[in-house]
């Protein structure tokens, strides 16, 4: 497996407040990271790190040739402006968009990509509808198409199962289980559940970083996790296997 | 009507028309950005400062314009590099609005000999612009125009979803600090119609009644700069009708438009 991205060393904090301390973490090609912990914990600073939205204090994060270019992201819903007059299709296009493009016009090259990836996440039909007329799972798909079109290496989703429905959850991460095979996945949840047949690793993040392979993490530790709010925010994550991290 | 198209043979009533086209093709490229990033107390801020700049080309004897141009363009790239630098932009306009008003204030009390009328300032007279003026405007509205229309897909990228064009390794602040920019010069157009005051309708109500008709960015701005056109027309016919002042009545206009069109909706969403 070929190692992707590189982050070593990394410290990053708001004002003088430390939100991460010291974290290292591998993404090979086809890996499946899920990253969990309590709010406030960084697992979303973590991923604005590797996009390059915010710079860190101290460490680095080195990519692979080419992936530095190649990231998708699927931000939180709250990131962007649901109010703003766009179609599916222009949200979707916006893909295309790199530092070497943004001033030129669409290329038939990134129409035609854009009309396949639709088709794919099954919104063709809605392509020239407004982005607010469409429900909570059809604007995850939405967003996960507008990442998918610059044919990402990695691909990382910030929580991208807050806000959509049972059977939008299952139909997203039997998604992601077909994309697996072509591009990394890093996820960032506060709900492991509809993932836990898919990842490889689990990052637990509160401020330091701790890992489990496959398997560590089963429906006990995770009524664990979400029933003990006071070691939640303690440690980051109690589970059975919280006598390893010391 | 007919009294009103036979007063069109003036060349003050040609240059108002004129005027009124011209500040509607920057309503229309420039308002939707104002309105989808929130820039609206950004735009009220460096309209104010323009008044600084007026001011200081009076004491000194050169056209007006000149000196809000410079005035304008000097407060929106020092507002983006103070915003790049500490995150919050609030304070910087709060404060530039007052200092702007006031250094305008204090330079035209200076100004020997005859002081120009503040209100015609404040609350714009499309029917006293120049011929001279006119060209400047348009090459403002030209310069507005070509960059937009280069960089509009940035533009569009970071009014939709900023967080994800730093994502995709876009100049987001250099983006950023060139829309201000542009928005300095739509406002300057935009002053001589309606004048510092009214600057913030005529960049929002437009955009506010096109986006109850479009699903897509581009088809907001065509019709946001028609609507600007018929509000600035409308405006004119009625001000030089019942002898109101212009600015005012044309965005006297605007919001009637508004008003109508939203309920219009609302009772139309009933049925």
């Amino acid at each position: 497996m070929k190692k992707l991205i590189e982050v070593k060393d990394l410290s990053f904090g708001y004002k003088d407040i430390p939100v991460l301390q010291n974290v290292d973490l591998n993404i090979f090609s086809n890996d499946y990271i899920l990253i969990i912990g309590p709010n406030g914990g960084g697992k979303t600073t973590l991923v604005k790190l590797i996009l390059g939205i915010i710079t860190p204090w101290s460490g680095s994060i080195n990519f692979s040739k080419g992936v530095s270019t190649r990231l998708g992201y699927v931000p939180q819903f709250s990131s962007f402006n649901k109010s703003f007059p766009i179609t599916l299709f222009d949200m979707v296009s916006m893909g295309c968009i790199s530092p070497k493009s943004f001033f030129k016009r669409y290329k038939k090259e990134d129409i035609a990509k854009t009309e396949g990836i639709l088709e794919k996440v099954g919104l063709y039909e809605k392509r020239n509808e407004n982005i607010n007329n469409l429900s909570g799972g059809q604007l995850q798909r939405a967003l996960i198409a507008r990442s998918l079109v610059a044919e990402p290496a990695v691909l990382l989703l910030d929580e991208p199962t807050a806000s959509i429905d049972m059977t939008s959850k299952m139909s997203l991460t039997d998604f992601l289980d077909g994309l697996n095979s072509r591009m990394a996945i890093v996820v960032v949840t506060h709900d492991p559940i509809p993932f836990s047949k898919s990842y490889d690793h689990i990052a637990c993040i509160n401020r330091d970083i701790y890992y489990h392979g496959k398997g560590e993490l089963d429906s006990h530790v995770l009524e664990k996790v979400y029933g003990c709010p006071v070691e939640l925010l303690g440690h980051g994550i109690p589970h059975t296997i919280l006598k390893d991290h010391d | 009507m007919t009294e009103f198209f036979s007063i069109l043979s003036y060349e003050f009533m040609q240059n108002a028309v004129l005027a009124g086209l011209l500040a509607s093709m920057v309503c229309g490229v420039i308002g939707p950005f104002v309105v989808a990033r929130q820039m609206v107390f950004i735009s009220g801020g460096l309209s104010h400062a323009a008044f600084g700049g007026l001011g200081i080309a009076y004491f000194l004897g050169i056209n007006p314009l000149y000196g809000a141009t410079a005035f304008v363009l000097l407060s929106a790239g020092g507002l983006g590099l103070l915003k790049e630098k500490t995150g919050k932009s609030d304070l910087f306009i709060g404060i530039l609005w007052a200092i702007g008003m006031a250094i305008g204030i204090i330079f035209i009390h200076l100004t020997p000999g005859y002081t120009p009328d503040l209100m015609t300032f404040l609350f714009g007279n499309i029917l006293t612009v120049p011929r001279s003026d006119l060209f400047i405007m348009s090459v403002l509205v030209l310069v507005v125009l070509l960059t937009v229309s280069i960089f509009y897909r940035g533009f569009v990228s970071i009014a939709f979803d900023e967080e994800y064009a730093m994502a995709r390794r876009l100049p987001v602040r250099w983006l950023d600090i060139a829309l201000l920019l542009l928005i300095g010069l739509s406002i300057i157009t935009l002053i001589q119609v309606v004048g510092i005051i009214l600057v913030i309708a005529l960049l929002t109500i437009p955009v506010a009644i096109a986006e109850e008709f479009s699903n897509a960015f581009s088809n907001v701005m065509i019709i946001s700069a028609a609507l600007g056109v018929f509000i600035c027309w409308t405006g004119l016919f009625f001000s030089y009708l019942i002898a109101f002042p212009s600015g005012a009545s044309i965005i006297m206009v605007g919001g009637m438009l508004l008003g109508v069109v939203k309920i219009a909706k609302k009772t139309a969403g009933r049925y």
